[in-house]
C-alpha cells in the first residue's frame, strides 16, 4: 500500500514540476519585472514608482520607434510598451488583445479597420480635443495643424460607417502618404526619355522602356487598388464632383462607362506586359528589388521607403522623381491622404496621456527629426523642403490634393474590398473573368453588404 | 560490372537529392554572409569576406536572441508535458481495460479533424477566462492538445507490442498497475519516448499561428513568430539581415539534429510509427 | 449481461483513468469547450469584437457553400493533397536506396533529413525568394541553361502558384516519409529475407512480394497523415502566396483565415470549418469502413 501511495506521489510531482516550470520561467523570459499574470495585471495600472505606461500597437514600422524614443527622452516619467504588427495580422492581434481585455493605449489602425472598432466602442471620441484644444507644441488649436484634405478624409471613412459618427473624429491622420514615380535619371538618359507632362508622354516612355527589354513601371500586390484609383480620379470626376452621393442614390453604379473605362485602362496597361510578371503576389520589396537590380525602370512608391533605395542602389544610378501625369487631362490628384490613423482606446486608462502622446506623434516636433527626412507629415505648419532630387516629385505630387479614401467605393466595406484587391481584380487581368462579370459582383456587393445596412 | 554500374547511377540519383534539398539553406546562409549591396548585384557569388554583421543586427535589433530564448523554454516545458501525460495514456490505452475506453480514444483522436484556424479565437477566449494569456501554460497546453493524437498513435501501438507476459510477471510479483506501469513498462518505453521527444520538439519550435495570435506580449514571442514579423520588415531593413535570421532559426535545429542524429534514427527506427 | 467488477478490474479501472485524467482535462479545456463556442459562433453574425447577439441560424453555411471561392478552395485544398502523395513515394526511394546501401549513405541520410527539420514559416520564407522572378535562383538557373523562356514569376501565375507550393510542400514533407519508411525497412526480421533468398527470388520479386507488403501498413498511416497533414496546411501558403494570385492558391484554411480576421466575419469563417471537419470526417470514415471491408475478406 506505502509503495502505491509512492508512485502516486512520484506520478504527481511529475505533473507538478511541468507546471511549476511553467511560472518560473515565464518570469525570466519576459526580461521584465512582471513575474506571473496577476502581476502583469495590476502593473497595467502604471503604479511603479510614479511611471506612467502607455501600450502602443503599430503597424507603421521603424519611424515610430524611432519618435517614441525621441518622446520617452522628452518625457522621462511616460515608459512606452512599443509593439509592432504587420497588416496582414493586425486584426487577429488586435480582436486577441480585445478579447483579453489588454487593448494597448494607443492604436494605430487605417480606414478598413476604424469602422468596425468604433461601431464596437472601443475606440475615444477625439473630436472635442481636436476642435478645441491645443496641439502639442501649444502654439495652435491641435485641429488647425492637420492639412485639412487629411481631416477631412478621416471624417469621410467615419460618415461611410454610418450617419451618427458624421463629423465625429475618432482618430488622427498620421503622415500624408504621398505617391510618386521614382526613376533613374541615367536609363532615361539612355533612352533618349525626358519626364512625361502628359499621359501620351508616359504611355510612350512606357513603350520604349519596354522596347529595350526592360520592365516600364511597378504594381504590388498590397497596393492592387492604385492603378485603378488613380484613373477612376480622372474619369469619374465630373461625375462624381457634381454629386457626391452618386453611388448611393444610383446615378452611378460600377457598370457606369467611366468606371469601366478605368479598369480598361489598367487592363489595357497589363497586356502590354508594362507591369512586372510578380505584381500579382509580390509586394513592395520584391518592387524595390526589381528597381534596384535595373531590372525595372519606374517605381510608384511612398518616400517613406526611399531610404532603401537610396541607401542600395548601385553608384550608377541616379534617383529622380515625378508626379504622374493625369489619364483624362485632369490636373492629377495624388494617391495617399491618410492611410494612417493615430486613436486612442476607450479602454485606456491614461487617456490624457494617450492623447497627449498622440498630438507628440503628429506635432511638428517629432518630424523635425532626421528619420523623418523622408516624410511628408501633412501639417499645415510644417513647410516641406527637400533638397533631395528624389523628393521633389512628393513636393509636386501634393500639389494638386488627394484623390479621396473613398472614391468610387470598391474599399467601402470590408467584403467590397477584399473582393476587389484578392478576387476580381487579379482575374479580371488574368483573363478569368471579364470586365461586365467584375462589375457586375461589384454591383451585388455593394448592395448587400452596404446599401442594405444603411437604413 | 553491372552491379558497380547501378550502384554508380544510385550515387548520382542520390547526390541530386541531396543538393536538392540541402541547397536552399546552404544558399541563404551564403547570402546572409554578403552586404546588402553584393547580394543585390548578384545572388551566385560567393561573399568577398565572411561579413557577420548581419548576424550582429539580426541578434541584437530584430530581439533575435529574446525570441530565440522564448523558445527554447516554451520547447523545453511541452516536450516534458507532451511525454508525461502521452506516455501515461498510451499505457492506459493499451493495456488497461476501463469502460469508455475508445469514446476517450477517439475523443483525443478527434482533433486531427479538427481545423486548428477555427478555435484561435475561441481557445484564447478561454485562456483568457483562466487568466493564462501570455505565461507559459497558455502555449504548452494548446501545443500537447496538438501533439497529443499522432503521439497517442505511436505510443498506443508500442505499448500494444509489449508482451502482456511482462504485466502478468510484474503482477505476481505483486506490483499494482500502476507499479507496473513505472517499474517495468517505462524503462522498455525509452526508444519511443526519445522518438516522442524530438517530433514534439520539432513541431514546437516551428509553431507559429497560435503564438503568433496568443501572446499579446511582444517580449514573449517566440522563434517563428519574431522571425515571420522580421521578414516582412525587408522593406526597411533589407534582405541580408533577414537571411541571417533565418539561418540562425534553422541551423540551430539543424544542429542539434546532427548531434543527437545517431540516437534518433536508432529511437525512430525502435519505434518506428507502424499500421 | 451485466456483471459485478472484481475489485482487480476496479483497481485497473481507477489506474486507467488516474492516467488518462489530465489528457482528458486538457483536452476538454483547451480544446472541447472552445470547439463547442466555435460551434455557437457558425450560428451568428459576428465581427470578432463584443459578444454574440445577431442570431443567423445557417446564413452562415449557406453563404459558405454558395461562395466560389470556397469551392475554389476546396478544390485546390484536394489538388495539393493529391500533389502531395508523392511525398510517399519519393520518400519510399529514399529509403530503399539507403536500405540497400550507397556509398556516402550516412552524409545522404542527413542531407536528405534537413528540410523536414526547418521550420515551415522559414521555409516558405525561404522558397518565395528561390521562386522569384529576379533574384531567385530558379529562373536564374533556367536563364543560364539557356531555357529563360520557361522562366516566370512562379508564385503569381494562377497555373502555376499552387503547383509551386505544392513542390515546396513535397520538399518538406517527403524526409519525414523516408525516415518512417529506412526505420521500418531497418527493423525487419532477418528471416523475411533469408526465406526470399532460399526461395531464389530476385531483386524486383523480393522487392514487390516482400518490401511492400511489409511496408503496407507503414504506407496506410503516412497517407493518413498525408491527407490530415495537407488539409491543415496552413502557414506555408500563408508566407508564400496569402493565397494568392486572385485566390488561385487559396487552401481551405487560408479561405478560413481570411474569413474571419480579413474580412472579419467569424461566423462565416467558423461555418467553413465547420463543413471542413465534416468533410475530414467523411474521408476518414469512408476509410474505415474500406478498411473493415478490406479486413473482412482477408479473413474469410
Amino acid at each position: 500500500m506505502k509503495k502505491r501511495i509512492l508512485t502516486l506521489l512520484t506520478c504527481a510531482v511529475m505533473v507538478s514540476t511541468a507546471f511549476t516550470g511553467c511560472s518560473s520561467s515565464s518570469g525570466t523570459k519576459s526580461g521584465n519585472q512582471d513575474t506571473d499574470t496577476a502581476q502583469t495585471q495590476e502593473e497595467a495600472s502604471g503604479s511603479a514608482e510614479g511611471e506612467i505606461k502607455l501600450k502602443v500597437l503599430d503597424n507603421y514600422g521603424s519611424m515610430v520607434e524611432e519618435m517614441i524614443s525621441v518622446y520617452e527622452k522628452l518625457h522621462p516619467e511616460i515608459d512606452i510598451e512599443y509593439e509592432y504588427i504587420p497588416s496582414d495580422t493586425y486584426y487577429s492581434k488586435f480582436t486577441a488583445m480585445n478579447v483579453a481585455g489588454e487593448l494597448p493605449d494607443v492604436v494605430m489602425t487605417n480606414a478598413q479597420f476604424i469602422g468596425d472598432q468604433v461601431r464596437s466602442d472601443l475606440l475615444l471620441d477625439l473630436t472635442n480635443e481636436v476642435e478645441n484644444g491645443q496641439n502639442y507644441e501649444q502654439d495652435a488649436v491641435w485641429g488647425d495643424t492637420f492639412n485639412p484634405t487629411l481631416l477631412s478624409n478621416c471624417k469621410a471613412t467615419l460618415k461611410a460607417i454610418g450617419s451618427e459618427y458624421a463629423d465625429k473624429l475618432y482618430g488622427v491622420p498620421f503622415t500624408m502618404t504621398t505617391v510618386s514615380v521614382i526613376y533613374d535619371k541615367n536609363v532615361y538618359n539612355e533612352l533618349g526619355l525626358s519626364v512625361p507632362t502628359t499621359w501620351d508622354e508616359f504611355e510612350k516612355n512606357c513603350e520604349a522602356i519596354k522596347a529595350a527589354g526592360k520592365i516600364p513601371i511597378s504594381m504590388q500586390q498590397q497596393n492592387m487598388d492604385w492603378w485603378p484609383r488613380i484613373f477612376w480620379d480622372q474619369y469619374c470626376r465630373d461625375e462624381l464632383d457634381a454629386n457626391t452621393d452618386a453611388f448611393e442614390d444610383g446615378t452611378m453604379t460600377f457598370s457606369s462607362e467611366s468606371v469601366k473605362k478605368g479598369l480598361e485602362k489598367f487592363k489595357y496597361m497589363w497586356d502590354q506586359g508594362w507591369f512586372p510578371e510578380s505584381g500579382l503576389t509580390g509586394n513592395r520589396e520584391t518592387m524595390q528589388q526589381l528597381f534596384v537590380q535595373k531590372e525595372l525602370v519606374q517605381v510608384m512608391l511612398q518616400p517613406n521607403y526611399l531610404s532603401y533605395l537610396t541607401e542600395n542602389v548601385p553608384d550608377d544610378v541616379e534617383l529622380a522623381s515625378y508626379a504622374l501625369p493625369g489619364v483624362d487631362g485632369k490636373p492629377a490628384r495624388c494617391l495617399g491622404g491618410s492611410s494612417s490613423i493615430w486613436a486612442v482606446t476607450n479602454s485606456s486608462e491614461h487617456q490624457k496621456e494617450a492623447i497627449e502622446f498622440v498630438k507628440f506623434l503628429t506635432s511638428k516636433t517629432a518630424f523635425s527629426e532626421d528619420y523623418a527626412k523622408f516624410i511628408n507629415p501633412g501639417l499645415t505648419n510644417f513647410e516641406l523642403t527637400s533638397d533631395n532630387e528624389a523628393m521633389q516629385g512628393y513636393i509636386e505630387a501634393g500639389e494638386n490634393g488627394f484623390i479621396p479614401d473613398i472614391y468610387v467605393p470598391v474599399n467601402i466595406t470590408t467584403e467590397i474590398q477584399n473582393a476587389f484587391l484578392t478576387d476580381l481584380e487579379p482575374n479580371y487581368l488574368l483573363g478569368t473573368y471579364d470586365l461586365d462579370y467584375v462589375t457586375d459582383q461589384l454591383n451585388t456587393l455593394y448592395k448587400d453588404t452596404y446599401l442594405s445596412n444603411l437604413k | 560490372m553491372k552491379k558497380q554500374l547501378s550502384k554508380c547511377f544510385l550515387f548520382l540519383f542520390m547526390l541530386v537529392a541531396f543538393l536538392i534539398s540541402v541547397y536552399p539553406l546552404v544558399w541563404v546562409i551564403i547570402q546572409s554572409l554578403k552586404t546588402e549591396t553584393e547580394f543585390l548585384q548578384s545572388i551566385w557569388t560567393l561573399p568577398s569576406k565572411l561579413n557577420f554583421e548581419n548576424y550582429a543586427i539580426a541578434w541584437n535589433q530584430a530581439g533575435i536572441s529574446i525570441y530565440f530564448t522564448n523558445s527554447v523554454i516554451v520547447t523545453v516545458v511541452t516536450t516534458i508535458v507532451n511525454l508525461v501525460f502521452v506516455t501515461c495514456a498510451g499505457y492506459a490505452f493499451a493495456k488497461l481495460k476501463f469502460p469508455g475506453k475508445s469514446f476517450f480514444y477517439y475523443m483525443i483522436i478527434f482533433n486531427l479533424l479538427i481545423p486548428t484556424a477555427i478555435i484561435l479565437l475561441p481557445m484564447f477566449t478561454m485562456i483568457n477566462k483562466i487568466h493564462l494569456v501570455n505565461t507559459l501554460p497558455a502555449l504548452v497546453f494548446p501545443y500537447f492538445q496538438g501533439f497529443a493524437p499522432l503521439g497517442l498513435i505511436i505510443c498506443r501501438s508500442y505499448f500494444e507490442d509489449l508482451p502482456d507476459e511482462l504485466m502478468e510477471a510484474g503482477r505476481l510479483d505483486g506490483c499494482g498497475n500502476l507499479q507496473v506501469f513505472v517499474k517495468i513498462m517505462l524503462p522498455l518505453s525509452k526508444p519511443i519516448v526519445a522518438t516522442m521527444a524530438i517530433l514534439s520538439s520539432m513541431q514546437v519550435w516551428n509553431e507559429y499561428l497560435w503564438a503568433l495570435t496568443s501572446i499579446t506580449d511582444q517580449a514573449k514571442y517566440t522563434l517563428s513568430v519574431g522571425i515571420a514579423l522580421y521578414n516582412k520588415k525587408t522593406e526597411t531593413v533589407g534582405y541580408t539581415p533577414v537571411f541571417a535570421a533565418l539561418s540562425i532559426s534553422a541551423l540551430v535545429i539543424v544542429i542539434i539534429y546532427l548531434l543527437l542524429q545517431k540516437n534518433f534514427v536508432k529511437s525512430i527506427a525502435a519505434g518506428a510509427v507502424k499500421g | 449481461m451485466k456483471h459485478r467488477m472484481t475489485v482487480k478490474e476496479k483497481k485497473e479501472m481507477m489506474t486507467a483513468f488516474l492516467l488518462i485524467a489530465p489528457t482528458i482535462i486538457a483536452f476538454i479545456i483547451f480544446l472541447y469547450i472552445p470547439f463547442v463556442s466555435a460551434l455557437q459562433t457558425s450560428l451568428y453574425k459576428y465581427n470578432g469584437l463584443g459578444d454574440l447577439t445577431d442570431f443567423v441560424g445557417f446564413k452562415n453555411y449557406m453563404k459558405v457553400l454558395a461562395d466560389p471561392r470556397f469551392l475554389r478552395s476546396l478544390k485546390n485544398t484536394l489538388y495539393l493533397i493529391l500533389i502531395s502523395f508523392c511525398a510517399v513515394p519519393i520518400g519510399f526511394v529514399f529509403a530503399y536506396i539507403l536500405y540497400i546501401g550507397v556509398p556516402g549513405k550516412k552524409i545522404f541520410n542527413t542531407g536528405l533529413f534537413i528540410p523536414y527539420l526547418i521550420s515551415m514559416v522559414v521555409v516558405g520564407c525561404i522558397w518565395r525568394i528561390i521562386y522569384d522572378p529576379t533574384i531567385g535562383p530558379v529562373d536564374q538557373f533556367l536563364n543560364m541553361i539557356g531555357l529563360g523562356k520557361y522562366a516566370t514569376a512562379w508564385l503569381s501565375r494562377p497555373e502555376t502558384a499552387l503547383g509551386a507550393v505544392s513542390i515546396t510542400w513535397i520538399w518538406r514533407s517527403a524526409p519525414f516519409n523516408m525516415l518512417i519508411m529506412y526505420a521500418n525497412l531497418s527493423k525487419m526480421p532477418e528471416d523475411f529475407l533469408e526465406a526470399a533468398k532460399v526461395d531464389g527470388a530476385n531483386l524486383w520479386q523480393k522487392f514487390f512480394y516482400i518490401i511492400i507488403p511489409y511496408l503496407k501498413p507503414t504506407f496506410g498511416v503516412l497517407a493518413m497523415l498525408t491527407v490530415t497533414n495537407g488539409l491543415r496546411l496552413f502557414d506555408l501558403i500563408w508566407v508564400m502566396t496569402q493565397g494568392g494570385p486572385g485566390g488561385a492558391s487559396d487552401v481551405m484554411t487560408s479561405y478560413i483565415y481570411t474569413k474571419a480576421f480579413t474580412n472579419r466575419d467569424f461566423g462565416a469563417g467558423t461555418a467553413a470549418s465547420v463543413i471542413l471537419m465534416l468533410i475530414m470526417v467523411l474521408i476518414m470514415a469512408v476509410k474505415t469502413l474500406y478498411q473493415k471491408a478490406t479486413a473482412g475478406r482477408n479473413k474469410s
